[in-house]
């Protein structure tokens, strides 16, 4: 907990200072500036994505978001792309819309197929926290930890400005800046405090590190900034360097803000910590449902009608079946909220002076710093290749994998090649009929960031091609994939859950099916009814609640209610 | 598995139910423009009852009120409608949101309510470059809706807004500088506007016609950015709500795209185009969508209760004639009152001078 507080605390210092700096340097940024600036913002995505698990799964998942970026209308010519003569698109998707979809929709999912491990928590009892020593404790380690608490959080929230990088590298790279600075690195790995207080200071960092991109440029540094940036819009507020002009109170109060709710956050770490043991013991339906229908809710709310409801399940539903497949949903986000933004400067700067206006000192000099990190990103990939990731304390030896592993990885990388190869030629062929400048970044994110991608995946599935496919040939094909029935028959029935929700929500009205949804869900996970109608008329009047007091435009239905 | 299964038929036979339900119900109610046929002279809301004018309490308590925004925030219309929020609270004495719902140059907006019920809690606003008359004509997509659809609740500003805009150490002094540098370089000089889909995409059009000048467009989705690329120098100039950049320390208004300023016109020190005829010879005739006017209003979905409608009408001529009211917009707003009745009348002569300027338009970009 101190090593929590003291990162947000620090990186709430920086935010403070370093904020109004780059806004300062950001009213010299014409659309040639912002432009590369977004480019630099998406190589570090796509740079960060190089150090990570999956490095052509990490760009195809940043040009799937490219690709749903480019539904709507092109704003430089009005052309309008990829609607599906659905007037709903014509704005194209909105942020919230895909934020819920890739991230609340697949958890959800996930939870539904945790029969197992809900019953195995209930029937567990809570172990009592002491109050006191949790604060006592936190405060004795800030006093005597200082130096590498300052160190790693410092560490952390630069990792955080770098747009898509994301708190886990911040965790690494201050459990790395604790234990290079500490006497007794041989006890890294094995539980010393130390290291978890670097990782833990840093991870917090950074989350406040993200949010100074987005207050000074508009570009969210993180997921959850990329959230906030939802919420933003939704609250009248434009992200970026005119925030501080048109709204500048709003802007210093959200900055005080960040940095009081690192000190409200520690003393509120009491009841959080006995809130979070309470919510764990609750029954899993009960949370499906009340989750689901905050994700209804949202869903509704920006778009007012159930498209973007049908929308939100839609795009769920493929990024759990892309997420077996390898596609990670925080590179997919970041893409699709980047992709637009350089397509539109990009081609604005080139209307404005061609090629020639990329030539400006300031301009030169963001696409020096876009050169730079191509090359450590390009240099990274190739020592890992090379030598392969040393690895970290603690962290289990790479195994060799079993043939029939590979043999399921063949197949996923293949079927993902030839779902990424339709979805080109799709794209491809929309541009028939668009202009010349609304088809050109559309032939640059299909030959960039998927086709490329796609065609390394498939030549690096090429050497382990024979031996699956011998592998498939001489076993029983179920073998191949562990399907587990029940859990997928799980995961239908909550889809279908979710499809009566949207099907209900105009006719009974948001409240309702709200209940109905949460009824339903805890019914068909055979908790008892009486608990069921307790718990579907708690969350459906929660949702009341809610609605009621932000004042949501929702569906009342029949009822009005 | 059986419990499971067993669910699921259940399940799939009460979605399929529901599902017919919500089809039935949703395809029950008229659409307005189904309801109203043809373009009606005067505004009128949907058929009412003396029953249902006793019947029906607006707004319901506790039931907010929403002035949705086809654009983001950042511009004068934002400006406009958090000056207009606490009025129109006081006034219908519920709580007032300010909704963004933007994109395709503002066109979502107006989709987004258009698809809500005609119950008179979303009104959207309205100006001379973008309206129910606009969208059907300039958008590349045709809208869900028709221009039929929609009913005025009046004007609440009505003045010369629109104008060219220069950065303070431009070297165009006046409007002339600025016609002569674009004719002796065609496609050089750099002009900016929100867009596409607004009046200002024919403006430019004949304004390169009529001065016989070819000029850059560059589209911006707010006058944010458009404003900082002008300061940046990325733009020579700009086509906006001029009167906001009056008083700015950094931009002047080079000239006012209006054939003649009304008398009570607050800045007559300004140019307008009537001044330059001779110096760059052209004829004022020349001049058609240049010389639109300059109104803000508010639209309300057609098929509002008549008793909701004549509320909502009453609200906002009260705030208009409003002496806080006008003190507070007198910036960049010219406070005027003009009744649904009338500005219906305008908005139906801009709705088929817009239909004709856009023949004037394709036979400009054939001439090109």
């Amino acid at each position: 907990m101190g090593g929590s507080f003291a990162g947000a605390t620090i990186g709430f210092i920086v935010l403070l200072v370093l904020t109004p700096t780059l806004i300062y340097l950001v009213n010299f940024f014409g659309s040639g500036e912002r432009a590369l600036f977004a480019v630099w913002a998406l190589v570090l995505v796509a740079g960060g994505a190089v150090t990570r698990e999956d490095t052509l799964k990490s760009f195809l998942s940043v040009g799937l978001g490219l690709a749903l970026g480019l539904i709507g209308m092109q704003p430089n010519v009005g052309t309008f792309r990829y609607t599906l003569n659905l007037h709903e698109l014509w704005g194209g998707l909105k942020i919230i819309w895909i934020v819920l979809a890739v991230f609340a929709i697949p958890q959800l999912f996930l939870m539904a197929t945790m029969r197992s491990g809900f019953r195995e928590l209930a029937g567990t009892k809570r172990e009592p926290i002491p109050f006191v020593s949790i604060y006592t404790g936190a405060a004795k380690v800030i006093v005597k930890k200082w130096q590498l608490l300052l160190r790693s959080s410092l560490a952390g929230v630069f990792v955080g400005i770098m747009p898509g990088i994301g708190s886990t590298t911040a965790s690494w790279v201050g459990y790395s800046a604790a234990r290079s600075a500490s006497r007794e690195k041989e006890k890294f790995g094995k539980g010393t405090p130390d290291g978890v207080m670097g990782a833990e200071s840093a991870s917090n960092a950074c989350e406040v590190g993200a949010i100074i991109p987005l207050l000074s440029l508009g570009i969210p540094g993180s997921a959850a900034a990329a959230i906030m940036l939802g919420a933003f819009i939704l609250a009248g507020l434009a992200p970026g360097p005119g925030l501080y002009v048109t709204h500048g109170p709003q802007m210093w109060t959200i900055m005080f803000g960040i940095g009081l709710s690192a000190v409200v956050f520690t003393m509120l770490a009491y009841p959080f910590i006995k809130g979070a043991q309470w919510l764990s013991h609750l029954p899993i339906p009960a949370l499906i449902g009340a989750i689901g229908a905050l994700c209804m809710l949202g869903a509704y709310v920006d778009g007012g009608s159930t498209f973007g409801n049908m929308t939100v399940l839609a795009i769920g539903v493929a990024t759990v079946l892309a997420g077996l497949l390898g596609i990670r949903p925080a590179p997919l986000l970041i893409g699709f909220i980047l992709g637009p933004v350089i397509e539109t400067e990009l081609i604005r700067a080139y209307q404005i002076g061609g090629f020639a206006r990329f030539t400006k000192p300031t301009s030169l000099l963001i696409l020096a710093i876009i050169l730079v990190t191509l090359f450590f990103s390009i240099r990274s990939y190739l020592r890992g290749r090379k030598g392969g990731r040393e690895p970290l304390p603690g962290e289990p030896a790479e195994e060799k994998p079993e043939v029939r592993k590979l043999a399921a990885g063949f197949v996923k990388d293949m079927l993902l090649v030839l779902l990424v190869v339709v979805l080109s030629l799709l794209l491809l062929a929309g541009t028939a009929n668009y202009p010349a400048l609304a088809s050109i970044w559309v032939y640059f994110v299909t030959g960039v960031f998927i086709l490329l991608p796609a065609l390394l995946l498939l030549i690096r599935n090429l050497r382990i091609a024979p031996a699956a496919v011998a592998w498939i040939k001489s076993r029983n094909r179920e073998k191949l994939f562990a399907i587990n029935r029940q859990k997928f028959l799980d995961q239908l029935v909550v889809f279908l859950f979710f499809v009566i929700f949207i099907a209900t929500m105009t006719t009974l009205g948001y409240v309702v099916s709200t209940f109905l949804f949460v009824l339903l869900v805890m019914l068909y996970f055979k908790l008892k009814p009486i608990r069921s109608l307790i718990m579907a008329f708690g969350v459906a009047g929660g949702m009341y609640v809610v609605k009621t007091v932000f004042q949501l435009y929702v569906p009342t239905g029949i009822w009005n209610i | 598995m059986k419990h499971s299964a067993k669910v699921l038929i259940v399940l799939l036979a009460f979605s399929l139910v529901l599902f017919g339900c919500g089809s039935n119900r949703s395809s029950s109610p008229a659409s307005p423009s189904q309801s109203q046929g043809g373009q009606s002279s005067a505004p009128s809301a949907s058929a009412s009852s003396e029953a249902q004018e006793e019947e029906i309490v607006f707004p319901e308590p506790g039931k907010p009120f929403y002035l949705t925004t086809n654009y983001g925030p950042g511009g004068t219309l934002q400006r406009s409608q958090q000056d207009f929020q606490p009025f129109f609270e006081k006034e219908l004495g519920t709580q007032v949101i300010i909704e963004y719902i933007e994109g395709a140059g503002g066109l979502i907006g107006y989709n987004t309510v258009f698809a809500r019920p005609a119950d008179g809690y979303s009104i959207l606003p309205n100006s001379a470059t973008f309206g129910p008359y606009t969208y059907p004509h300039l958008s590349e997509e045709k809208p869900p809706w028709k221009y039929e659809d929609w009913l005025p609740l009046g004007i609440y500003s009505d003045i010369p807004n629109s104008g060219i805009v220069v950065k303070k150490d431009s070297p165009f002094k006046n409007f002339a500088d600025l016609v002569r540098y674009a004719r002796e370089n065609p496609n050089k000089l750099k002009l900016g506007t929100i867009g596409p889909g607004r009046i200002e995409d024919i403006q430019i059009i004949e304004l390169q016609h009529v001065m016989g000048i070819r000029v850059r467009q560059i589209y911006y989705e707010d006058g944010g950015s458009l404003f900082t690329d002008l300061l940046t120098g990325d733009l020579d100039a700009i086509v906006t709500a001029a009167l906001q950049y009056v008083d700015s320390p950094d931009a002047r208004i080079l000239v006012m795209l209006a054939p003649e300023f009304p008398p009570e016109f607050p800045y007559p020190e300004l140019d307008n185009l009537s001044k330059f005829p001779e110096e760059l010879g052209f004829s004022m005739d020349q001049i058609k969508t240049l010389a639109a006017t300059h109104f803000n209003g508010f639209v309300v979905k057609a098929g509002t209760p008549e008793p909701i409608y004549r509320k909502l009408v009453q609200t906002l001529e009260n705030i208009v004639k409003n002496p806080e009211w006008q003190q507070k917009v007198k910036d960049y707003r010219y406070p005027k009152w003009i009744p649904p009745e009338e500005a219906k009348k305008l908005y139906d002569r801009y709705y088929e001078g817009i239909g004709e300027m856009v023949k004037l338009r394709d036979q400009y970009l054939q001439q090109q």
